[in-house]
C-alpha cells in the first residue's frame, strides 16, 4: 500500500475519529443508573406554560426523562399519567392559584397507590399559603429566582429518595 | 420478580407501569422478568408508526386509539422521543396529542426514551412489547422517534408497519428512494386536507406501480386527523395487513441487535487508538483494521 497525502490522511483519521466516538457513546449510553422519571405539568385553568417548559428543559439537560404536558390538566389525568409514567417526582408549576388544588391532587395521588411520588410545585406561592402545600405533602417549593442548581438538586435527592424507598418493595401497592 | 410478572399478567396497571420501568433498566431482574412474561406472550397485533418529524404520527395515533376503541380493541400505545446525546436525559411529549384518551381505562399509554440507540426505537422495546401483550392488550401502537427514511428495525418489531408522510415535504424522487418506503406495509399521507396531498398520493402510487409485479403492493391511505378522514379505512387495512409471527420476528431481530452492539462494546479505548495508529501510520485500509477488531 502507497503513502498517504495529507488529505487521505486527515480523511482516515476523522473515519477512526467517528467510529471511535460511536463505540464511547455505547459505552457510555449502556446504563450504570436509569435516569429519574419527572412528570411536568399544570393543572388548573391557567395557560402560562413558558415556566413549565423551561424546567422541563433544565431537568433533560440535567440528563433526567421529562414527561411534559400542556397546560389544563385535570388532577384524576394526571394521577393515572403519573401511574402510567411511574414518575418518581412530579413537578407542578402555579403561576395563578392553581397551588391551591395541590393538596387535593396529593390526597388522589395517595388514594390511587401513588403516595410515594414526590411532588414539587413551581411559580407564585404566597408564603402565607407555603405551610398549606407542606402540610399537604408537598415536598419543595419553588419561587421566582429560585436557580437552575437549586431545582435540579432538590429534583436529584427527591428522585433518589423515592427510587431508594421502591426498591425496597418488589411489588407496588 | 415472578410476583411482579403475575400482577402484570392479571391486568393490575400499576404493575405493569413499574415492570416496564425495570425491563428499561435492564439487567438481571429485568431479564428474569422477561422470561416469565414471554410465557404470556403471542397474543397482541403490534402496530409501527414512523415518519419523519411533524408528520402527525402522535396525533395519527391519537385518533387510531379512537377508532381502535369503536371496535372494542384495549389499546396501549409505546411513545418513543429521542434522549439528549449530551446529556442522556429527554423531554417525552409525544401523548400531548393523545390527551383526550388519559381517563379512558381502556387505554395505557407509555412514553419512552431512545436511551442512546439509534434507528427510533430503544434498546428495551422488545422487551416492553412484550409486557404489553402479558398484561392483555389487544393492539400495542409503537411510535419511533420522528425518522422513517432509513430506519427500518420498527419493520421487524411490528406485526405491520405504517410509514406517514405528508404532503410538501419533497419532490417525486423522494418517492422512488431506497429505505423504509421499501419495507412499509401501509403508506400514509397524513394532513390530506392540506394542499398537495393529492400529489403526494399520487407519487407514492407511481413509485408502488414500478415495483415488480410479484412484490407486495402496500396501500396508500389518506388521512387528516382534524377532519377525522380515512382513520377507518386504516384501521380496515391494519387488520387486513398485519402479519403473522410477530413473537418470534421480534426475538430474532432483537438477537441480531444485541449480538451487533455486543461486538462493538467489547472494542477498548485503547484497541481502537491502536487501530487508528495502524491506519494512520501505516497506511492501513480502514474497513480491513474494522474487521480485525470485529474478529478478535
Amino acid at each position: 500500500m502507497g503513502g498517504l497525502d495529507d488529505a487521505d490522511r486527515s480523511h482516515a483519521y476523522s473515519e477512526c475519529e467517528r467510529v471511535l466516538a460511536r463505540i464511547l457513546t455505547k459505552r457510555k449510553a449502556a446504563p450504570v443508573d436509569t435516569p429519574i422519571r419527572v412528570l411536568i405539568t399544570k393543572i388548573g385553568l391557567d395557560g402560562h406554560d413558558r415556566g413549565s417548559r423551561i424546567i422541563a428543559a433544565y431537568l433533560r439537560d440535567a440528563g433526567h426523562e421529562v414527561v411534559y404536558t400542556p397546560p389544563w390538566q385535570t388532577i384524576s389525568g394526571v394521577v393515572r399519567l403519573a401511574l402510567q409514567e411511574d414518575v418518581e417526582v412530579i413537578g407542578v408549576s402555579s403561576l395563578a392559584t392553581d397551588h391551591l388544588i395541590v393538596p387535593d391532587l396529593l390526597r388522589e395521588l395517595a388514594e390511587a397507590g401513588l403516595d410515594d411520588v414526590a411532588v414539587v410545585v413551581g411559580g407564585i406561592v404566597p408564603d402565607s399559603e407555603h405551610a398549606m402545600l407542606t402540610d399537604a405533602g408537598v415536598g419543595r417549593i419553588f419561587g421566582p429566582g429560585s436557580s437552575r442548581d437549586e431545582i435540579v438538586d432538590a429534583v436529584n435527592q427527591l428522585g433518589a429518595a423515592v427510587r431508594d424507598r421502591r426498591s425496597r418493595a418488589e411489588v407496588p401497592a | 420478580m415472578s410476583t411482579l410478572a403475575a400482577a402484570v399478567a392479571a391486568g393490575h396497571e400499576g404493575n405493569l407501569a413499574r415492570a416496564l420501568t425495570v425491563l428499561e433498566k435492564g439487567g438481571v431482574d429485568a431479564i428474569a422478568l422477561r422470561r416469565t412474561l414471554l410465557e404470556h406472550t403471542g397474543r397482541a397485533m403490534v402496530v409501527g408508526v414512523t415518519g419523519p418529524p411533524g408528520a402527525g404520527k402522535s396525533s395519527l395515533i391519537g385518533a387510531l386509539i379512537g377508532a381502535l376503541r369503536n371496535e372494542g380493541k384495549r389499546v396501549a400505545v409505546l411513545a418513543v422521543d429521542p434522549s439528549s446525546p449530551l446529556s442522556g436525559g429527554a423531554v417525552l411529549g409525544d401523548r400531548t396529542r393523545m390527551g383526550e384518551h388519559t381517563l379512558d381505562p381502556g387505554v395505557f399509554i407509555r412514553s419512552v426514551s431512545s436511551r442512546g440507540q439509534s434507528g427510533g426505537l430503544s434498546r428495551a422495546v422488545p422487551a416492553l412489547i412484550d409486557a404489553l401483550d402479558a398484561a392483555g392488550w389487544d393492539v400495542v401502537l409503537l411510535e419511533t422517534v420522528g425518522s422513517g427514511q432509513s430506519d427500518v428495525d420498527i419493520a421487524e418489531y411490528a406485526d405491520v408497519a405504517v410509514l406517514v408522510s405528508v404532503p410538501g415535504l419533497g419532490d417525486d424522487v423522494q418517492a422512488i428512494k431506497a429505505g423504509m418506503l421499501e419495507v412499509a406495509d401501509i403508506l400514509v399521507v397524513n394532513k390530506s386536507d392540506l394542499p398537495g396531498a393529492a400529489r403526494t398520493a399520487r407519487q407514492l402510487e407511481q413509485m408502488l406501480s414500478l415495483r415488480s409485479s410479484d412484490s407486495v403492493h402496500p396501500p396508500v391511505i389518506r388521512t387528516s386527523v382534524p377532519d377525522a378522514s380515512g382513520i377507518d379505512s386504516l384501521v380496515s387495512e391494519l387488520g387486513r395487513t398485519a402479519r403473522a409471527g410477530g413473537r418470534l420476528r421480534r426475538l430474532r431481530k432483537e438477537i441480531v441487535r444485541e449480538a451487533e452492539s455486543a461486538f462493538a462494546l467489547r472494542l477498548s479505548k485503547d484497541l481502537v487508538d491502536r487501530a487508528c495508529r495502524s491506519v494512520l501510520d501505516e497506511g492501513r485500509e480502514i474497513s480491513v483494521v474494522a474487521l480485525e477488531l470485529a474478529a478478535r
